[in-house]
């Protein structure tokens, strides 16, 4: 099953969820409102838009993810070589590369991933 | 309801075309002015916006609006609409075109005008609501996409629905940045909107906005708001990199481009802020230079002089009000009671004997007695108003007037200016001396009543002295009058022995009714000295009356500064005694236009009606079938106890006569005399003249009239 769109701002929700779950609806609302800015209403209703396209699951005000961080960072990733790269991974690397410097640090991360 | 909605877009409309008059100066002047700060511009807008939100405004002459008031509100009743745009090239341009258009139809319950009006006054309030409407489900639709934004820091938001950032919000504003601009684009872009809002232009905007609603049939007020939001922009870029050297400049100029490629949902939406005018503002953005002082003070100096010169609406003449039974005109210095010293005076509006008479007072300061009672007679379809000017001359201004008074005139507007001349207060159209009424002048062209006390001394002496000189006033007694007029043309007073000594011309004059017509039969024209002793205030007691003598010049003993005109003075004598003798003869010329203190000119047009109303009369008085009148004989009028004038006309056929009354100038039969009836059989030579006075039939008229008198 292709993984459900996220939107730039509820992914961002996601992420204090990923962090803070399972978590209570209530409690997770006060952080939005810390993090987000976001009214309590509007955590809600995303809350419910999300767990309408199953993203998260809200059981007796218990809120859980149904996708994990991993797998919405790889479907954008699919979705981004898909549009712009035309789907060749290389492409992109050798783009990315070009466009980017890499500090020491973050090429060790990825020699490690590699060798994984 | 709907009286206020016509009501209020009529005052819109006229504030908004003031307005409009302001709009186009500041174009002019945003043109001019391209060097200087933008925000001065956003300054000249705010000029705009309260000429357009304030519904009051203060007169000035220095105002260069045309006219506050360009769409009259009685246009919706007037017979001829017309509009007074304060520029006559235009109104008579278009005047013709609107009264010709939208004359009104006699009898109609509605003049087209007012239709126009009331539909224009629906389309605006719907237009109104729908504006009004647009800009709030897009605000709420708006901030709804925003709900899910998320906090960067402080009041700084980002969401992936913005195209473009923006500030939203009018009490809490929040900034509103997309999710992908680089950090040094984000930088710029967050000092720009701070900008915004240090300024407040989240509150500016909206608030020109809601104008444009309210004013939005005008398109000049379109052109406003659209220039406005543009400067805005401009002055808030000047604001964010007035400190900026050239390389952040340009930085800025990118951040500006990148941004700007991203409109999409926020165009539509009024309250936010879109990136208007891109091109513009980057080139203002590298050109900028900090402006000299000397541009700041000179754009600030013609801000102040726009607001004076547009705000202000241009002083309009008050017309004075009539309310009054004596409603003050003007105050001028004159010597009214001739007593060679000039008094402080107050002219006044006396009340009207008539629907188109109109008369003047003059008394003095402290005085409660009018000294002069004048009667200019005018038939106006417009009406007299008295003005005052803006350099605070009375002006008496006659619409569509046409003097009765030896003279028809007929134009749109007269004005006529009260001046004082020798101690005479004359009236003047232009150069053209139209009428005057003065201590020593009798009025060539209106009736003058002399309460004057001196005056009234002065001519009892006259008639006293000359009564009986003549032969035919002698024989004739029963119809004989005499009557007199003069000029006191010099005054000498002797404080010391309470004596006063006037020059005067003078003139006695017998008259006869003959034929029923007045003819004079002899007169004395000579100039006199009269001495009385001065009693009292206001009593004089005759001491001397001497003619001059051949070789006595009048001119000699005048002050060397007066101007004496012979020809004009005996004219204006020989009037006067002849209107006077009339008045009492009751006599009332045929063609009215002679007599210049009877206007009965609505009398004649209200025949058909008479003819109507007096055939019933005297059908249902006399015998059922009906009476036509065929022959109209005239008028008359008669002067009554309390100095109530009674006119009657009259209608003869070969089987009665009919005489119909009415009360000083009114236009309703106060009686209807059915002549076979009251009198005797009808004569071939009954007429208009039979109620003689001393007839048998005017003593019985009289007390008829009596009778109306005591049971109204």
């Amino acid at each position: 099953m292709a993984t459900p769109k996220i939107f730039e701002s509820e992914y961002r929700f996601c992420l204090i969820l990923w962090e803070n779950e399972p978590i209570s609806s209530s409690e997770l609302a006060k952080i939005c409102k810390e993090k987000l800015g976001w009214s309590r209403t509007t955590t809600y209703t995303v809350i419910k838009r999300l767990s309408e396209r199953a993203v998260v699951k809200n059981e007796k005000s218990i809120v859980t993810s149904l996708i994990s961080k991993a797998e919405a960072q790889k479907a954008e990733i699919d979705e981004l070589l898909e549009k712009k790269f035309e789907g060749s991974l290389p492409a992109f690397i050798a783009a990315f590369t070009k466009h980017k410097e890499l500090s020491e640090k973050e090429i060790e991360e990825i020699r490690k991933i590699i060798d994984r | 309801m709907e009286q206020m909605i016509t009501d209020l877009f009529l005052k819109l409309l006229n504030l908004s075309i003031s307005a409009g008059w302001l709009i186009m100066a500041v174009v002019l002047l945003r043109f001019i002015f391209k060097k200087a700060p933008k925000w001065v511009n956003c300054l000249l807008w705010g000029i705009a916006g309260l000429r357009l939100l304030l519904p009051f405004s203060v007169e000035s002459m220095l105002s260069l609006v045309p006219s506050a008031e360009t769409v009259p509100p009685e246009i919706l009743y007037e017979e001829t609409p017309h509009i007074t745009s304060g520029i006559s090239s235009f109104n008579s341009m278009v005047n013709p075109i609107i009264g010709g258009t939208f004359a009104t139809v006699p009898g109609a319950s509605v003049n087209p005008i007012q239709v126009l009006t009331i539909v224009f006054s629906y389309l605006w309030i719907i237009g109104l609501f729908v504006l009004i409407a647009y800009a709030f489900v897009s605000y709420i639709r708006l901030k709804g996409r925003m709900k899910t934004a998320t906090l960067l820091k402080g009041n700084i938001f980002e969401s992936e629905n913005v195209g473009s950032p923006f500030v939203l919000g009018i009490i809490k504003p929040k900034i509103y940045l997309p999710y992908n601009i680089g950090d040094d684009d984000r930088k710029h872009v967050i000092a720009h909107e701070k900008a915004h809002i240090r300024r407040k232009d989240h509150f500016i905007k909206p608030l020109a906005y809601l104008i444009l609603c309210v004013y939005w049939f005008n398109p000049l007020v379109w052109v406003a708001y659209i220039f406005l939001c543009r400067d805005i922009e401009m002055a808030c870029d000047e604001k964010v990199i007035r400190e900026m050297d050239g390389e952040s400049r340009k930085d800025y100029s990118e951040a500006l481009l990148n941004c700007s490629v991203n409109r999409r949902k926020i165009a539509a939406c009024p309250l936010a802020f879109g990136e208007v005018g891109v091109k513009d503002r980057i080139k203002k953005i590298m050109n900028y230079k900090k402006p000299a002082f000397w541009v700041i003070v000179i754009a600030v100096i013609s801000c102040v002089i726009t607001a004076v010169c547009f705000l202000t609406n241009p002083v309009t003449e008050d017309p004075i009000e009539e309310s009054n039974y004596y409603p003050i005109i003007d105050e001028i210095t004159a010597d009214i009671d001739g007593d060679g010293k000039k008094e402080n005076c107050v002219l006044t509006y006396g009340p009207t004997s008539g629907l188109y008479t109109v008369v003047f007072t003059a008394t003095e300061v402290g005085s409660d007695e009018p000294e002069y009672i004048n009667t200019f007679n005018m038939t106006h379809t417009g009406g007299t108003h008295f003005y005052k000017t803006a350099d605070g001359k009375t002006q008496i201004r006659c619409e569509n007037s046409e003097y009765l008074n030896g003279e028809v005139v007929e134009t749109d507007d007269i004005f006529l200016d009260i001046e004082v001349k020798n101690g005479n207060i004359v009236l003047k159209n232009g150069d053209k001396k139209v009428g005057y009424w003065g201590a020593q002048g009798i009025n060539p062209y209106g009736a003058m009543n002399k309460i004057n006390k001196l005056e009234k001394a002065i001519g009892e002496a006259v008639i006293k002295n000359n009564k009986n000189a003549f032969l035919i006033a002698a024989q004739n007694p029963e119809n004989a009058e005499a009557f007199e007029a003069l000029r006191i043309l010099h005054i000498i007073k002797d404080e010391e022995k309470d004596v006063i000594t006037v020059y005067a011309q003078t003139l006695y004059e017998e008259f006869n009714l003959e034929n029923a017509e007045v003819v004079s039969i002899a007169s004395v024209a000579e100039p006199v000295e009269v001495v009385f002793d001065i009693v009292e205030d206001g009593v004089y007691e005759l001491k001397k009356y001497r003619p001059l003598d051949k070789d006595e010049d009048i001119k000699d003993i005048l002050p060397d500064d007066y101007k004496y005109d012979d020809a004009e003075m005996m004219e204006a004598l020989r009037f006067e005694t002849m209107r006077q003798a009339k008045v009492h003869y009751g006599y009332v010329e045929g063609d009215i236009h002679e007599d210049t203190s009877t206007p009965i000119t609505f009398l004649e047009e209200k025949h058909e009606d008479l003819e109507l109303l007096i055939s019933n009369f005297v059908a249902s008085y006399n015998e059922p079938e009906n009476y036509e009148f065929e022959h109209y004989t005239g008028f008359k009028r008669r002067v009554f106890h309390n100095n109530t004038f009674y006119y009657y006309c009259g209608y003869k056929n070969d089987k009665d006569m009919v005489f119909v009354f009415f009360e000083g100038f009114g236009l309703e039969p106060v009686y209807i005399l059915d002549y076979k009836n009251t009198f005797s059989d009808i004569t071939d030579s009954a007429s208009i003249d039979s109620f003689e006075k001393g007839s048998s039939e005017y003593k019985k008229f009289e007390s008829m009239i009596l009778e109306i008198d005591k049971n109204t």
